[in-house]
Order: C-alpha cells, then structure tokens, then sequence
C-alpha cells in the first residue's frame, strides 16, 4: 500500500520527502521545545554578545559539512564523468592483457605499453559481418604534452559526431585537433616520441596542419590531436597499411601484409546483441581480448563503491566529532551565561525557557553553520571538479544533490536533538549560586 | 493596561532558618508578618543577611526549615518550578546589581517577562514597559545595547523591568543606591503610591533615609536575625485595614 504510493511518486518527490522526513525531528523537538515562548531577542543578544565565539563554532560546522558534501557529490561526479567519456567506445580489442590497462590507454588516452593487434586479426576484424566499424588506434607520440593518436576518419565522424569547424584530413600530414587543444586551423605541429615528459625531444621531423577540429566529449581526447594512422606508421618507419600500389586515399581497407599492428581497435555494431557477439568471438579468440570499458568502469565504480562508503562514514563521523566538540563548547559557553540564566529563572523564567534558551542558541549555530557549509561545499565542488578537469581531462560536473542535502538534514536534526543535553544541563543549575558569582 | 491578577496575599514567616551550603546559618527568622498592601522597609549592616532575606521571600533561595508563605502557599513546602511560576505571576524583583542583560535594549530589558510570559500578556507588558521607561525619564528605549545608559539609568531600567508585569508584590534591593536626591524621592514616591493605592505588597532593602520613612513599616537585620521592627504594627492574620 504505501509501496505503491511511494515508487508512484516522482524522484524528487521522494527525495524531497526524505529530506523533510530527516528534518522532521529537528521541527518537532523545536516545536515542542520553543512553544510559547520568545526567545529571538535573547539569542539574537547572545549571538551578539559572543560572536566571535558564535562564528568559530559556525565556522567548524560549515568547514566540517562542506568538506563531507563535497567530497561525496565529487565522487559521484567523477563516476558520471568517467562513464560519460567512456560513452563512445562501445567495444575495445586488443592483444590479451590486462582489461584496465587496456581501457586507461584507449578510453582515457593514459601513456602505457600495449602489445599489438597484427594485420591479419584487424582485418578479420574489421571484414567481420557484424562490424560496421573498427578503427586502429596508435598511441605513442605527442605534441606539446597533448597525445597524437593516429586513427581514421571514420572513428573520428563517430566520436564527435561530426567536426565543428573545418574539414575532414585528406593527406597524410593533415590532423584534426580536440576541442581543448590550443590549435587552430592552419597551425603546423611536430609530434615527438613519447609523451614529451621525459624531456628528451625526439622530434620526427614530420609536420602535420591543423585543417579541423572536435567538438568537446568531456573526455581525454579533447586534449588530443588526431592523425591518419598511416602517417603514425609512416614516421615510424613501418609500413604504413597500404601496399605499394596505394593511392594515398586515407584508412581503410587496409592490407593484412602491409599492416604494422595497432595497440587497440574501436570496435562498433550497429546492434547492441551484436555487440556482445563479437565481444564473446574476440574474446575467444586467443590472439584478442575484447570488452566494454563501460563495464569494466562498472566494476571499477564499484571498487569504488566501497571506499565510498568508507568516506561517507568518515565524514558523517568528523561531522559528529565537530559537532560533539561544537557542543561541548557550547556547554562551556553556558557556563559563561550562567549569571544570565540564572537571573532569567530569579525573574520567573520556566526551566523550559532557559533549555529552550540554550537549545535554540546550539540549533541557530548548528542550522546557520550547515547552510554555510553547504554553500562553500558547493564552491569547493566547483573547484574540485575544475581540477580533476583540469589533470585528468575527464570533464567533472559535480553537483550538490540530494544524498548530500540528507546526510546534511540528517546532522543537523541528530546534533539539534544531541544538543538538548547541555541545554538541559544549562536549566537544571541552581539558580543561587550562580546569581551571586 | 491591566494586566489579569490574582489577589495579594499576606506574607507569613516563622521559624525559618536558611544555612548556607556549608552549614552556616545565614537567616533566622521567628516570626514575621507582612499584610497584603503593606510596604515594608528592611535595614541592616552590610552582610547582616538583607539580601538573603529578599532571596528567600521571592523563593530563589530554598530555605532550610520553617515557614514561609505567601497566603495558603508555603514557599518551603514547593517545588522548584512552582516557586518560579509563583514568581512570574506574583512578584516583581529589582536586584541589588541592576543585573540587566547588557546585549539588550532598555525596552528589551523591561518587557523580558513577555517572553516567557502567556503570550496574550505579551503586548500589554511591553506596552507596560514602555510606559514605565517614558514615566521614569528614560530616553530612546531602542538604543542596541543597554551598558551605554548611566548607573542610575540602569537601576530605572531595573526597576521598569520589575513593574512590568505589574505584579502584586514588588521586592526592591537598594533600589535608590545610585539615583540622585529628586529622582529617588520620584521613585520613592511611585512604588509606596503603588503599595497605597494600587494595594501591591512592597517590601525594599535600602538604607535611604526617605525610602524608610515612607514606609508604612521598618524592619532591622542583624547578623541573620530581626532585631527590630518599628512603625504601624498590622500583624494579625486578616486583618487588612490601614
Ligand atoms: N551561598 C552563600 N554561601 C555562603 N555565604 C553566603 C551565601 N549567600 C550569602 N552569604 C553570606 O551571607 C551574608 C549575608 O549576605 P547578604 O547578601 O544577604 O547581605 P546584605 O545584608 O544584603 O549586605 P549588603 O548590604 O552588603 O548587600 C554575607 O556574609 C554573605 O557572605
Ligand atoms: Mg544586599
């Protein structure tokens, strides 16, 4: 009954709900604590009188929710941002080997030394009845610290889904750059061996212009810098794909004896069951590994799944540490407002008024401090995601969302109700004593 | 602006006895009467145990044994909570020190016991308390912070704050200390206009000479003990005629 009612509801909804149902407590207690009384100008009055005091609590808080928030809203963005750039590569072959190096190489363009695919397994490959498109990719030079990767031009029609400014290479010594490579149109560009880390500079004495370039995926490959595979051959002195009768029309069909070998092959079916055919064909065959780096992320994410968790305990339980430490601050603190306490109960305040008093004075600091904390989680997401962008080239857009907004809800209502022991604490002190001091 | 109250009731003490925690005695009281309307003045050295007495009446200071009660009501035999709600119905209290809230206006100040008080009471005891200040020649009641008024500023403000609720019985320490001659006399003559025709029950601490001869009764403290007691004796249950 209330099955059907709840997964009838939109998401939102629902965590809209949770969110409330996490706050609830905090009302209620509230509710019950404050009914019929006023007790805004004392604590405004307080919040005055300490604030600097005030402030540091709130600081703690603040720092201590926005560390947690982001840290989790960041680590669903980077599972999103990941299998976004994995998105366009359906199936991945290569020589037997480790799947995860595989994928780092040709997914997410990381430097790493794969064994070759030979001629003759690319073209049973790419004659397969299934495949309408498999494409080398030849890793291994770069310009200005941006990877060269040669391929043809039909992956590159496929990973973009078209160019947004030029043309198509037509030559050899013509390249499309990615979105975030600093290259226009007409530049000329000369690769060298490796990644250019090491600094030793290896230059071909190739030159390619720039005739078009990529719209951003939010992958690696906007960094990268697009070549026929021929000419990657070619300045390696191999052959370069062709026999001796070529025409210099660019990618396929290639010739088994004429082909060097490619490190990995960008495999495509039009049919998603055609797909898993060919992944279970390669895979059986000995030369080959075949897999969906869509799914090998998928296990990745959930290695990471559990760190995750492991996060998400951390956080809440730094959360409780501050808080525990913000109360027993504050339970100092209404020491220090003793005299006043005590003079409210000497006028006639109830003991309710006085634990009202100090409860709403812990929940002001708690409430505001969380809010805080919010906000500066969702700049330091920001900034968080710009970096991530920014080393690894896998567009991050984290975002606040709603599993942060509860586990904030959720502290707040568990150290509001926490707060409710100093506060009692507070308006069980006898009132003589503390009068007089 | 009157605010809904119960009847003034007569304050009746025998034998008490009030110890400090360490076991000193710092009261002891035989016998002590004092009729709904009357005011009562209380003198005494320094440390002879006023203030304590004060304490004890208004059921901030639990006494250790005997009577005190304020007509059927024994403080001694009540609880905590209901000592104070006795408090918040009954009694205005203007303290030896002032104690006013510093962060707070002088308005604030005097109209505190809205805040805890039923809320259909609110706005009469602010509007109460305003009167007051204005009455007491207190000047802009909103300025933020109460600390920025003067000594005897600050003891009108006290006394505002305990009149504001207007209680039936008002207990004042020293509450002329820091006024000037005029403004104590005003004072003076407002809180035993409020015992005579209002019918509130006043009882002051204060060594001012005026504040002791308008007093319809003058009680003298000495080390925890009444010593003497002169002025216009009503000291029969009952009896309620000037
Ligand atoms: N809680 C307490 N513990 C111990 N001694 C106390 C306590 N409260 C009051 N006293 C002592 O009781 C005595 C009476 O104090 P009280 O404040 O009543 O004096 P007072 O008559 O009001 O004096 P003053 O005119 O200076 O205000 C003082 O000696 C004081 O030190
Ligand atoms: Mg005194």
């Amino acid at each position: 009954m209330f099955e059907t009612f709840w997964f009838a509801l939109p998401i939102w909804m629902q965590d809209l709900l949770v969110f409330l149902a996490l706050l609830a407590p905090l009302f209620i207690a509230g509710l019950i604590c404050l009914r019929g009384y006023r007790i805004t100008p004392l604590l405004v009055g307080l919040l005055r009188r300490h604030r600097m005091i005030s402030l540091t609590f709130m600081a703690l808080i603040a720092t201590s929710v926005a560390i947690s928030a982001s840290l989790i809203a960041q680590e669903r963005g980077l599972r999103a941002g990941t299998a976004r750039a994995a998105e366009k590569f359906d199936l991945v072959v290569a020589a037997p080997g480790s799947e995860i190096t595989a994928m780092l190489a040709a997914v997410y363009l990381q430097p790493s030394a794969l064994a070759l695919v030979d001629g003759d397994t690319y073209i049973k490959i790419a004659t397969h009845e299934l495949v309408s498109l498999a494409a080398p990719l030849a890793f291994g030079d770069s310009w200005n610290g941006a990877p060269v990767v040669g391929t043809t031009d039909a992956f590159i029609e496929h990973l973009g889904d078209g160019l947004s400014t030029g043309r198509m290479f037509a030559t050899i010594d013509e390249a499309i750059a990615g979105a975030a490579v600093d290259l226009s149109i007409g530049d000329k560009i000369a690769p060298v061996h490796g990644d250019g880390s090491a600094g030793a500079v290896d230059e071909h004495g190739f030159e390619y212009e720039i005739v078009g370039t990529l719209p951003a995926t939010g992958s690696p490959w906007d960094k990268a810098i697009l070549v026929p595979v021929e000419s990657v051959w070619d300045v390696h002195n191999l052959p370069n794909g062709h026999g001796s009768d070529w025409d210099g029309t660019l990618g396929a069909p290639f010739a088994p004896e004429h082909f060097p070998g490619t490190p990995a092959v960008l495999v495509r079916a039009e049919a998603l069951w055609a797909n898993y055919a060919l992944q279970s064909e390669f895979n059986t065959d000995p030369n080959t590994m075949a897999f969906f780096p869509g799914s090998v992320l998928a296990q990745l994410h959930a290695l990471m799944g559990d760190i995750r968790q492991l996060m998400s305990v951390l956080a809440v339980t730094t959360q409780v540490l501050v808080a525990i430490a913000v109360l027993s601050g504050l339970a100092m603190l209404s020491k220090l407002l003793s005299r006043r306490l005590a003079l409210l109960r000497a006028l006639g305040a109830p003991r309710r008024f006085i634990l009202a008093l100090n409860w709403g004075f812990a929940t002001v600091l708690i409430v505001i401090g969380a809010g805080i904390g919010l906000v500066l989680g969702i700049g330091a997401t920001a900034i968080l995601s710009a970096m991530i962008t920014q080393r690894t080239n896998v567009l991050v857009t984290a975002h606040l969302g709603w599993p942060e907004l509860h586990i904030v809800a959720g502290f707040v209502s568990f150290v509001a109700i926490l707060s409710f022991i100093p506060a009692y604490a507070a308006s069980r002190r006898p009132i003589t004593e503390d009068l007089r001091t | 602006m009157k605010l809904p109250s119960v009847p003034v009731p007569d304050l009746y003490v025998k034998d008490l006895t009030l110890r400090s925690p360490e076991g000193r005695c710092l009261l002891s009281i035989d016998h002590l009467h004092v009729a709904a309307g009357e005011s009562l003045a209380i003198k005494g050295p320094s440390g002879a145990g006023k203030s304590t007495l004060l304490f004890a009446i208004a059921g901030i200071i639990p006494v250790s044994s005997g009577t005190l009660a304020w007509g059927d009501a024994d403080l001694a035999q009540m609880s905590d909570n209901a000592r104070t709600q006795f408090r918040r119905d009954s009694l205005g209290i203007i303290f030896q020190d002032h104690l006013l809230f510093e962060e707070l206006s002088a308005a604030q100040n005097s109209s505190l016991a809205a805040l805890y008080n039923r809320p259909h009471t609110r706005t009469n005891i602010a509007a109460r308390a305003r009167q007051l200040l204005h009455d007491l020649g207190i000047k802009d009641h909103d300025r933020p912070y109460v600390d920025s008024y003067s000594g005897g500023e600050r003891q009108r403000i006290a006394v505002a704050r305990a009149l504001a609720a207007d209680p039936q019985v008002i207990l004042a320490d020293e509450p002329t200390a820091s006024l000037d001659r005029e403004t104590a006399d005003r004072l003076i003559a407002d809180l035993t206009r409020r015992a005579k025709h209002d019918g509130r029950t006043l009882i002051c601490v204060s060594h001012d000479q005026a504040l002791l001869a308008a007093a319809d009764r003058v009680i003298t403290i000495q080390e925890g003990c009444i010593s003497a007691d002169t002025g216009r004796h009503r000291d029969t249950r009952g009896d309620n005629d000037v």
